[in-house]
């Protein structure tokens, strides 16, 4: 036969035994499930790039250029920015513009001038903030900014035209007299600069990806190879003896994989084709890719499945003649019980260096350093650590089954005492996923200390009382105008304290109703009292707790504080409280704000924002999704691989239930052999790694939440039943078919 | 009187074909316990089959099969599999054993799955394989196939079944081997008041039996041993 005959030939054979039904296409789903898990990893660091370079045009074409001396006049827009964010506390910017002439640049996503008085929001802002009544808190709302011209989709952002003159002279307003293509998009000055300053770093989100996608995507290539292999391995020897050479066995193991691999890459194929064609809402994370930036790095996506199932087919016949020559000719390593022994006893010694010792160096650099000492050293005792209490837990079981008569307890047990290293395996990555999900988590959450104490005060407090301030000028009207609008609703003084040097001193003016309502006395119009004793009500002595430490001496005049307000400089700020002793209504408060030329800035005592944390609140979404995506594929690996194990070694156990009929017995057996490992590395993952984080997420933002650690446990766990039903039914099955004399 | 205890396996009449191929014609075996019974005949013949048919895990086209007095044709394959369980014992060719497993849990975890009582059945366990010759042995990976085979047989006995199938049972093993553990088969039924029918292509083991019978058109007939006909 001619040799490319004979190569067809060879992977025909693979390929008809790659299509029978062994081992109740475990080997089939698990090899296809590789191709397919290897796919959508690889699409996913693609994406990453295709979406952020999209993303990074656009920003850059949002860069203003500014104007220089001899810029004339008519062709400038003066453009003014000002912070605002909705409940959610994630900062948006708002640009107040001016065209100075006709011939101003538009901002990018406009088509028009708006009139004055008139407001763009971005679809996002316009969606998210539609129950604060965004849309009149700037001005009259008159459409939405192009989302061609967004960063992204999710972009907030909003265009005011003002309808009185901006000032010119306050540092953040530009003279800008075109925007940029191919501007540098972390510009500070550009419209989108915030977006981008908020993005997860792109560098850190691809190591997340490798680290907790592709990494265990190819894990799960190793172990599909070998699973369910016996007939593969029989195939194999048989084609060695009959003189084939290496090249037939790797020919017959590309046909055998051929389909899986196919398949898998072809479902991953399918569902990378339909997030490019769509806008693509990435789950959990609130991001949307915008339509088209998939699109145009269509051919790196297309590569991505066909490179995955390739690698599937190689993995296959290079790994699966290797792993068969090894188990024949090499002995296995020797299992040295006491240096194992010596690591798995530190294990719990690096537990409590990691999660109780820090308790006794609060605030010292012991604090965060005994923490991490427990934690590398948990991470790297845990394999030994398993491994002796796998051994030993079989052991029990063994015992416990052989006393009561439970056939699945005793021959699982005795197996798993016998070969502890696989069962140890499994439960070690799924309990390190766990582990370093808690552990990114929880670092993640360490930078966003501000943030915390803020939302622990808005926990505590709310917005009882707010402190308001004008961004940019305000007069004594506008003032009087945004008083005006919140009569009755609210109750309002304004507060002076200069900042310097001497002993604070602040003075509350007010309207009689207002100082009343505060149960602050009221002197004579235009005359001011200091007060002596303390402050009666609790939401403004609370305020001078925390902007002054309660030191300062205050004096309450009978004054208009739109008078005050709009007299003095930035050391003049409104304190706005409810009537009935509740939240204040910010929504209502900002959108009184038009009032002022570029609106209010609302904020709780001593100036807290939340804003600063939101961002990595929001980013930490990505190290969740990735990472419980990552734990489900660790657990899939476990699981396919007890699932393999099971199968291998419960054969011999088919003709003896067929006799007795005893099938209950592949149920139980797959229980303990596939499901048992995932519930306790879910379980005891988590718990170390809540443990040894604790004195990390106790100082700081917990982003490792009681949700989040219920739902990929029980992600893991559904894995875990899905391949203990899968693997007991294909045993059932096959012992059911078990006849006398057929000799396998 | 007490009645007389019924045949530990009853078959009469049994009809079989596959495709316009006819296994069994009318096939009767009876076989009392204490009684042995070798079944020879060529490759292909349908022992394996009969094998089947006996544990009720495949249906005849007519006739019947009764074990310890039931007929399998009128029960449930829950109710056959506890019968098998209750009274049928069998060796297979290749041991079947659990190679982790101590010669003494290989025994008793036939019990376990049967879902006997299984109170004192590690004594009964360790007796059977003393009876045997089996040395103790912390995994029946150490042993030789000899030793194997017998603790396969050990296996087979644990739940005292009243029928003892073994399939080709020497198949695997040496001629010395070969010879310990036929003795060992065909001295069981006197000793534990079991009937017992061995498959084999072995004449040198099939004639150690009561009696020698070879499937020949479709029926059972006394196998021809130099003009020893009927
Ligand atoms: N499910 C089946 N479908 C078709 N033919 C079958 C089936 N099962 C058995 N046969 C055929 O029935 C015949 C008897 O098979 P059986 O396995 O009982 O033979 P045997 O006497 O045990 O042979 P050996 O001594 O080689 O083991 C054979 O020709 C076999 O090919
Ligand atoms: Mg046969």
């Amino acid at each position: 036969m001619s040799a490319p005959g004979l190569a067809r030939r060879l992977l025909a054979v693979g390929f008809t035994a790659g299509r029978r039904a062994e081992a109740g296409r475990i080997r089939f789903a698990s090899l296809a499930a590789a191709a397919a898990a290897l796919s959508l990893a690889l699409a996913a660091v693609a994406a990453i790039g295709l979406a952020q370079s999209a993303r990074l045009d656009r920003a850059g074409a949002g860069v203003p250029v500014l104007a220089d001396t001899e810029a004339p006049r008519s062709d400038t827009l003066l453009m003014s920015p000002a912070f605002d964010d909705l409940r959610d506390g994630r900062q948006f910017q708002v640009f107040y513009l001016e065209p100075l002439g006709p011939g101003a640049p538009l901002p990018p996503g406009l088509d028009r001038w708006p009139e004055p008085g008139q407001v763009y929001l971005s679809p996002r802002l316009a969606e998210k903030g539609a129950d604060e009544g965004i849309a009149e808190r700037y001005g009259e709302f008159a459409g939405l900014i192009d989302p061609d011209s967004l960063a992204d989709p999710g972009e907030q952002l909003a265009y005011v035209r003002s309808d009185t003159a901006l000032d010119a002279e306050r540092a953040s307003a530009m003279h800008v007299t075109g925007f940029a293509t191919g501007g540098d998009p972390a510009h500070a000055r550009g419209v989108h600069w915030l977006a981008v300053e908020h993005d997860f770093s792109v560098g850190g989100l691809v190591a997340i990806a490798l680290a907790m996608l592709l990494l265990p995507a190819v894990l799960l290539t190793v172990v599909a190879v070998r699973t369910g292999a016996e007939l593969r391995d029989r195939r194999e020897h048989l084609v060695t003896v009959l003189g084939g050479g290496r090249r037939s066995r790797f020919l017959i193991s590309l046909g055998e994989s051929a389909l899986p691999a196919a398949t898998g890459a072809a479902l991953a194929a399918v569902a990378i084709g339909a997030a490019s064609l769509t806008e693509f809402h990435v789950p959990y994370t609130g991001f949307v890719i915008a339509h088209g930036d998939l699109l145009s790095g269509w051919w790196l996506l297309a590569a991505c499945p066909a490179a995955a199932g390739a690698a599937v087919l190689l993995a296959s016949a290079l790994l699966g003649a290797r792993a068969t020559g090894r188990r024949s000719t090499r002995p296995r390593p020797a299992w040295r019980p006491r240096v194992l022994l010596a690591w798995a006893a530190l294990c719990p010694v690096f537990l409590f260096v990691g999660a109780v010792v820090p308790r006794f160096f609060a605030h010292t650099p012991g604090y965060p350093l005994s923490n991490l000492v427990g934690v590398v050293g948990v991470v790297v005792t845990l394999p030994a650590a398993v491994a002796v209490a796998t051994a030993w837990c079989a052991r029990r079981i063994e015992r416990f089954g052989r006393r009561r008569g439970r056939p699945a307890l005793l021959v699982v047990g005795r197996r798993i005492a016998a070969h502890p290293r696989a069962v140890a395996r499994q439960i070690t990555g799924v309990a390190t996923g766990a582990v370093l999900l808690c552990l990114t988590l929880a670092y993640q959450g360490a930078f966003s200390q501000q943030a915390v104490e803020a939302e622990r005060y808005l926990d505590r407090y709310g917005y009882r009382v707010a402190q308001v301030g004008a961004n940019g000028t305000a007069t004594e009207a506008q003032t009087a105008d945004f008083l005006d609008a919140l009569s009755g609703k609210v109750d309002v003084v304004s507060v002076e304290a200069p900042i310097g040097p001497e002993a604070a001193s602040v003075e509350i003016a007010g309207e009689c109703r207002d100082l009343e309502a505060l149960g602050l006395p009221c002197p004579a119009p235009g005359a001011a009292t200091e007060l002596s004793g303390a402050v009666a009500d609790d939401r403004l002595a609370h305020w001078l707790d925390e902007s002054w430490y309660g030191d300062a001496t205050v004096t309450v005049a009978n004054a208009s504080p739109s008078a005050v307000f709009a007299a003095a400089d930035q050391e003049t700020m409104l304190l706005v409280f409810d009537p009935g002793g509740g939240d204040v209504p910010v929504a209502e408060v900002k959108s009184a704000g038009k009032a002022f030329t570029m609106g209010v800035i609302v904020s709780a005592p001593g100036g807290r924002s939340l804003s600063a944390g939101v961002p990595l609140r929001d980013q930490s979404r990505w190290a969740g999704l990735f990472g419980a995506a990552g734990l489900v594929l660790l657990a899939g690996v476990a699981a396919v691989g007890g699932a393999g194990e099971f199968i291998r070694h419960s054969r011999a156990l088919s003709p003896l239930a067929a006799v007795t009929g005893g099938f209950a017995v592949f149920r139980g057996m797959a229980g303990l052999a596939v499901w048992t490992p995932l519930l306790v590395a879910a379980v005891g993952g988590f718990a170390v790694g809540v443990w040894v984080t604790r004195p990390m997420t106790a100082m700081s933002l917990n982003l490792v939440t009681p949700e989040l650690v219920l739902v990929c446990g029980g992600l893991v766990l559904v894995v875990g039943a899905l391949m203990w039903w899968w693997a007991a039914a294909a045993m059932v099955a096959e012992a059911s078919r078990w006849r006398p004399g057929r000799g396998d | 009187m007490p009645e007389p205890p019924p045949p530990a396996l009853a078959i009469s009449g049994l009809s079989y074909a596959i495709g316009d191929r006819v296994l069994f014609d009318g096939l009767d075996l009876a076989l009392a316990a204490g009684e042995s019974v070798s079944i020879l005949g060529s490759s292909g013949s349908g022992k394996s089959t009969l094998l089947s048919m006996i544990l009720g895990l495949l249906q005849a086209d007519s006739g019947t099969v009764s074990v310890d007095g039931e007929d399998l044709g009128g029960l449930g394959a829950g109710a056959r599999a506890r019968l098998r369980a209750r009274a049928v014992g069998m060796v297979f060719q290749f041991g079947e054993l659990l190679p982790e497993l101590s010669p003494r849990d290989n025994v008793a975890l036939a019990a376990m799955l049967a879902g006997a009582d299984t109170t004192g059945v590690h004594d009964r366990a360790a007796g059977l394989l003393r009876r045997l010759g089996v040395p103790e042995a912390a995994t029946v990976e150490t042993l030789s196939g000899g030793e194997r085979q017998r603790v396969a047989v050990a296996r087979a006995l644990v739940n005292e079944p009243r029928l003892l199938l073994a399939d080709e049972p020497t198949g695997a093993l040496d001629e010395e081997n070969r010879d310990k553990v036929a003795e060992l088969l065909f001295a069981l039924p006197a000793e534990r008041d079991c009937a017992l029918l061995v498959v084999t292509h072995d004449r040198s083991v099939a004639y150690r039996a009561d009696r020698v019978l070879a499937i020949t058109g479709g029926s059972l007939r006394p196998a021809a041993r130099g003009g020893t006909g009927r």
